[in-house]
């Protein structure tokens, strides 16, 4: 079996993807084609409808591939059903989303214990320890029985990060993490993911905003669904 | 507990209001099943046993005057296990404001009563001058109290009264239970006292229940035979084995038109716990997404939010057994009173559990299983980034393109009508339930209407203004000359009857008939014609015969001669036309007057009369009035009068049954027209909440309040007026059934069949009200969302 | 409608915000969307309002367009208070006056392009009822869908979408044009027809006002609003497309 480049921890072949809307195509990614290496700190920089938000999902499997593959960590992510893909997400990868995305109904403790729930990696004692522990980690240990609906922005994407990183994930998926946040508050975020770095994790990061290519090891720039300029590497 | 089911938890919790709505209506539904199924059952099963526990008769012969040793020579033979005399007296009893309200006096056995016992429920069984009354009928004394009996004769006595019994064949014989007058019971040494003839005059017997039918029909020619070598004339001889309870009918017509009712129900909360599945997921499409995205697999989904719903109808099934165990016994109880039954006591049906259970654990995951499915198929992707305005299904069906050809009625109507049909699946389950309430409710007037024509019907062969019922035949010119005094009364005319043998070519006995004589050219019948003509002047031996001939003897033509064993002599007649009457197993026969009381031994004697008073007299006190001084003018003068009665009085009877029926038609279709609408306010909220970002921006370009909730209401309104023409259309074959559901337990015939407009115009402005007070809620709600709250994506 | 002169900022300001203040109150505390906003808008200008999501930059449009309502400070449109209006008689003056143009375009499904464009003429009573169609036939012709008039929003494309959405925003006539991020879900070349639709109703002396978050077209406006946790930081100066004195036949006018 292919498992693509064995040095690269994500690796992307061709990768096409092509919406139908009022049963016309739309190209959102042209054939896209890199391949990043275990602790890159990667940036996808690009305007609204550049097709980052596209790319991104591409990885992460959370939407279908049109065409071309796809592998992370040596899974071919374009070959997974459905079912595999939500399975293969929870253990290998880290999603951050720029609407935090945590459940309302649930304590900033449980959002994080759930994630461990559906993969099923940790006993149901162990996995509250291990959700304090990481709540720890983000300054938030205090909060945890709280709803998102008590604590900031900034406060509920630090929670975001710690739920994505449960399962010790190799990969972090960040889509404009700090959208929505205040200057002063991006900035606590942005140290979270140097931190994560630090510890050996891969990470890519899609933004609009160009100050982000002064944080990342490397930036491609994305384009109308191709990328234009790829730092470091030839087209 | 694992975190998964926290969520479910607080889902439930944060949507508390919603989930208690769709749990108490799954409650109501499965309550309603509950009762109907466990009602039916139980009912059914009281009655049965508790009619069988009185014994009844088998075989009922009505014959002259006979004692105790007739009554012990037939018990003595095969195949017979009880023997026993009855005597009935009609009587009037005095009320509290000294008036006289018809009775009728069962005379118990001299010996212990073997058959049609009478439950006795209060006091004691009666002694020497006094008497007992059966509870059907409250009247205005009390057990302890002296009770006046006016006998037909006009003696007045004073009896004591003892007790109160239950008597369950009421309504047996005649008519029906409901419009059975008073009942009395006297002990047999009381006749005397009541002027009457220590004798029994009708013949109880059961049978042995193994008996074959052959074996039984032969016991029944044995004992015919015998009553008649005895000397005495048989005048009719009933069949009664295996009658059920004579009310049984009402509860079978009954339950079956709660059973649709019930599925209605069933179908409503289904419906509801489609919507609020539906809504649920709408809403948490983000959360579906998030979890799938944090590695929840479509299977841990789905089995989440089945454990979601399965919590409602455990919740509700809980709640509902024993709430409709004990609510079908109350209804049992009710029943039993009003029904003429001993209702059992609390129990479980297992019949009522096992449906309520299936409904309750499969109804509602059938309900939710769509829109889960479907959510939870949803990519990650989609669900996360569920904003803008959907684009949906409309403009893909051919309805939809033919709707889009509808151009010119201005957008704002254009936008309801569209909408409408935006939703089809919802729309159709809408439309069912609505539409279904609205037939129910049309075909309750049809009902009413078909019942009531039926009654016309019966009523056309009574037309004169007052019923005199003699005790016995007397001579016509005594009666007539004593009408006449009295001023008002224009026309007496009498009417003798005759119970006759039908005989076929070998002169054997084929059916009891009734056959009536009348004058020829009557006026006071205005006879339904099938076929030939009425009795007319110069007709001798003429017969006319009712529809029960046609279809149990189709060979039977006018101008046929057909044979009858009257008195013991073979009579033939002449048919010269076949009438309408009130159905078709009951065989009756008008014949001229002076013929049949030749034939018969009663020349110029009759004991019914028909008296028909001057036209001015048209209001019904009026006629009552007159009917009370023609009783006294009889009773005075020493003649023995059963009773007179205003045909507009017997008409009213009929009604009084009718309008019980009504009444609780009506409380059904009101029913399914809450249900109904319920159903209708749920499909306007969901469509409302669904389209609150196009409801703002419809705000954003302009739409004021007012437009914005007139959107809302016109849908409403369309839907509505849709389920109005579709209920129309089911409102036929439902009134057809339910007429003749209602017509067989009642009159036990087919009847009639009338469709009246009322029903269906009735239902229109209540459906258009209805659809404005649906519509009014979400509406009300979609006018007040602010603009920002609707084009916020967060 | 009276043809008048385009003013300039020198004959006083179409859109004046006097200390315009937001506070949103949730569970974790109040928030300043709005801190005390001092801001006027002219004829024919171009305006982009530009900061990142939560810089409060829609809450300060929506402070215009009367969707929401400021905490502190007043919004005169043509010197109507507009938030002294009750919500009825605001929403039918959105509709003459305000064009509103979404980032998801936002076209009623259920209606045709032309339907969608005749909308606002309904709801608003504006033109004959005989003049309505040929108008929004006039529209879409404009943009460029005169032939697609009869479909439904569902079979065309997302940029067609826009443009039709634009044509329904200029239905009734408005003097003013509010634009949320227009092009945020277009490809650049539809982008750039949306730009350049927006120059051109600027020169007929409308004033759009345009949120975005992206500061490479601040080339394509006349003016430039910069906004950060509620406060602006960066100005342009105010320059109008349209020469004082140039009259145009369509142009907008105040309406009452």
């Amino acid at each position: 079996m292919d498992t693509g480049n064995r040095e690269a921890m994500i690796e992307v072949r061709n990768l096409v993807k092509t919406y139908y809307t009022g049963g016309k195509p739309f190209s959102a990614l042209r054939s896209v084609n890199f391949s990043i290496s275990a602790n890159e700190y990667v940036g996808v920089i690009g305007k609204s409808g550049a097709g980052k938000t596209t790319l991104i999902n591409m990885l992460s499997g959370v939407d279908q591939i049109t065409g071309g593959e796809v592998y992370v960590n040596g899974t071919a992510v374009h070959a997974l059903g459905d079912d595999q893909l939500a399975l293969w997400r929870g253990l290998n990868l880290g999603v951050v989303f720029q609407s935090f995305h945590l459940l309302p109904m649930l304590s900033l403790l449980d959002n994080i214990t759930l994630a461990m729930d559906f993969c099923g990696t940790y006993r149901h004692g162990k996995s509250e320890k291990r959700a304090m522990a990481l709540l720890d980690s983000v300054e938030l240990a205090d909060h945890a029985r709280k709803l998102p609906a008590q604590i900031s922005g900034g406060e509920k994407q630090r929670v975001a990060i710690a739920r994505a990183l449960v399962n010790d994930p190799a990969v972090i998926l960040a889509d404009e993490p700090t959208g929505r946040l205040d200057s002063a508050t991006s900035e606590t975020i942005f140290r979270i993911f140097d931190h994560l770095i630090a510890r050996g994790k891969t990470i890519v990061m899609v933004s609009h905003d160009r100050t982000l290519a002064d944080r990342v090891n490397r930036v491609f720039n994305l384009e109308d669904g191709q990328i234009i300029s790829n730092g470091g590497e030839e087209l | 507990m694992r975190p998964r089911w926290r969520k479910v938890i607080a889902d439930w919790w944060s949507n508390l209001s919603r989930f208690i709505l769709v749990t108490l209506s799954l409650m109501g539904g499965l309550f309603s099943i509950g009762i109907i199924a466990g009602g039916y059952v139980t009912t059914l099963e009281d009655m049965e046993s508790g009619f069988k526990a009185i014994s009844p008769s088998d075989v009922r012969i009505r014959t002259e005057a006979f004692d105790q040793s007739l009554i012990d020579y037939v018990q003595s033979l095969e195949g017979v296990v009880a023997a026993e005399g009855e005597k009935m007296l009609f009587a009037q009893l005095q009320t509290a404001d000294g008036e006289w309200q018809d009775i009728i006096i069962r005379v118990l056995p001299e010996e212990e009563q073997q058959i049609n016992l009478v439950e006795l429920l209060e006091g004691r069984l009666p002694q020497e001058q006094e008497i007992i009354f059966d509870i059907h009928r409250t009247i205005d004394y009390g057990i302890g109290d002296q009770v006046t009996i006016q006998t037909a004769a006009g003696q007045k006595r004073q009896l004591q009264y003892t007790g109160t019994v239950r008597d369950q064949t009421i309504g047996t014989l005649s008519g029906s239970y409901f419009v059975a007058p008073v009942y009395g019971y006297i002990a047999y040494d009381t006749l005397p006292w009541l002027h009457q003839e220590k004798h029994y005059e009708v013949l109880l017997v059961t049978v042995d229940p193994q008996l074959s039918a052959e074996d039984y029909k032969a016991l029944k020619d044995d004992l015919t035979g015998l009553v008649e070598q005895s000397g005495r004339y048989v005048f009719t001889i009933t069949d009664l084995r295996n009658n059920d309870h004579p009310n049984s009918g009402y509860v079978r017509a009954v339950s079956n038109l709660l059973a649709l009712l019930g599925l209605l129900s069933v179908l409503l909360s289904g419906f509801l716990v489609y919507n609020a599945m539906a809504a649920l997921l709408a809403q948490q499409m983000q959360h579906i997404g998030i979890l799938k995205a944090i590695g929840a697999r479509q299977g841990s989904i789905i089995k989440m939010y089945m454990v979601f719903i399965f919590v409602f109808g455990l919740l509700a099934l809980i709640v509902a057994v024993p709430l409709s165990a004990w609510s079908a016994q109350a209804l049992g109880q009710f029943l039993g009173l009003r029904l003429n039954f001993r209702a059992g006591d609390l129990r479980l049906v297992p019949f009522a559990l096992v449906i309520q259970t299936v409904i309750a654990i499969i109804l509602p995951q059938a309900a939710g299983i769509i829109p889960i499915l479907k959510a939870s198929k949803v990519s990650v992707q989609e669900a996360i980034n569920s904003t803008g305005i959907q684009i949906d299904e409309f403009g893909k069906s051919r309805l939809d393109r033919r709707l889009e050809k509808i151009k010119n009625i201005g957008r704002p109507l254009l936008i309801s009508l569209r909408n409408t049909f935006r939703r089809k699946s919802r729309l159709v389950l809408t439309l069912i339930t609505l539409s279904l309430a609205g037939a129910v409710f049309i075909a309750t007037f049809n009902v009413r209407a078909s019942v009531e024509k039926y009654i016309d019907k019966v009523t056309a062969y009574i037309l004169a203004d007052v019923n005199l019922d003699f005790d016995r035949n007397y001579r016509i010119n005594e009666i007539e000359a004593i009408a006449k005094t009295i001023p008002q009364v224009v026309l007496v005319e009498p009417r003798s009857a005759a119970t006759a043998q039908l005989l076929n070519d070998q002169g054997e006995a084929l059916e009891t008939v009734e056959i009536w004589g009348t004058p020829p050219d009557s006026s006071t019948i205005k006879p339904i014609l099938l076929d030939g003509r009425w009795i007319v002047a110069g007709d001798r031996n003429a017969i006319v015969l009712n529809e029960a001939f046609i279809s149990n003897y189709p060979d039977l033509q006018v101008g046929d001669i057909i044979n009858f064993n009257i008195k013991h002599r073979e009579i033939s007649f002449v048919i010269v036309g076949f009438f309408q009457f009130i159905g078709n197993d009951f065989f009756l026969a008008y014949a001229p007057i002076d013929y049949l009381n030749e034939v018969s031994g009663n020349r110029h004697k009759a004991a019914n009369y028909q008296v028909v008073a001057d036209v001015s007299l048209v209001e019904q006190d009026r006629e009552e009035a007159l009917a009370r001084t023609l009783d006294e003018t009889f009773r005075s003068a020493g003649f023995s009068i059963r009773s007179a009665s205003t045909s507009k009085s017997i008409r009213g009877n009929a009604t009084l049954g009718l309008d019980t029926m009504t009444f609780f038609l009506l409380i059904m279709s009101g029913l399914t027209a809450l249900v109904g609408s319920i159903s209708l306010t749920g499909t306007m909220g969901m469509n409302v909440m669904e389209r609150t970002r196009e409801i703002g921006v419809m705000r954003a370009i302009g739409a004021t309040d007012r437009q914005v909730m007139k959107l809302v209401l016109i849908e409403g309104v369309i839907i509505g007026l849709i389920s109005w023409f579709i209920g129309v259309l089911l409102a036929f074959p439902i009134s057809y059934l339910m007429s003749y559901i209602i017509n067989m337990s009642i009159f036990g015939v087919t009847g009639e069949f009338s469709i009246t407009i009322n029903g269906f115009i009735i239902w229109l402005g209540i459906v258009l009200v209805l659809s404005v007070i649906a519509g009014l809620i979400p509406a009300n709600n979609a006018a007040r969302l602010t603009i920002r709250e609707v084009l916020s994506y967060e | 409608m009276t043809a008048s002169l385009t003013p300039s900022h020198g004959q006083g300001a179409l859109i004046e915000m006097n200390q315009v203040g937001k506070t949103f109150y949730s569970a974790s505390g109040p928030f300043q969307a709005l801190k005390d906003i001092e801001l006027s808008f002219y004829r024919g200008e171009f305006v982009g309002v530009i900061g990142k999501s939560g810089s409060g930059k829609s809450t300060l449009v929506n402070m215009i367009t009367g969707i929401d309502h400021p905490t502190r400070g007043k919004v005169f449109v043509d010197g109507i208070d507009i938030h002294a209006m009750p919500e009825s008689k605001q929403a039918r003056w959105r509709g003459r006056n305000l064009g509103v143009v979404f980032q998801f375009f936002q076209l009623l499904p259920m209606l045709t392009l032309a339907e969608n464009v005749l909308l606002p003429m309904d709801f608003c009573n504006m033109y004959s009822p005989a003049e309505r169609p040929e108008r929004a036939y006039a529209l879409l012709k404009m943009v460029g869908l005169a032939d697609l008039a009869h479909k439904l929003p569902g079979s065309v494309s997302v940029g067609q979408q826009q443009s039709a959405a634009i044509a329904r925003a200029l239905a009734n006539n408005p003097p003013i044009i509010v634009a949320d991020e227009p092009t945020g879900n277009l490809d650049l070349k539809t982008a750039d027809s949306v730009y350049n639709r927006f120059t051109a109703l600027a020169a007929e002396g409308r004033t759009i006002i345009m949120i975005t978050h992206d500061p490479e077209i601040a080339g394509r406006l006349t003016r430039t609003v910069t906004l950060k946790d509620g406060e602006i930081i960066n100005q342009s100066s105010v320059k109008t497309l349209t020469p004082a004195g140039n009259t145009t036949n369509d142009q907008g006018d105040v309406n009452r």
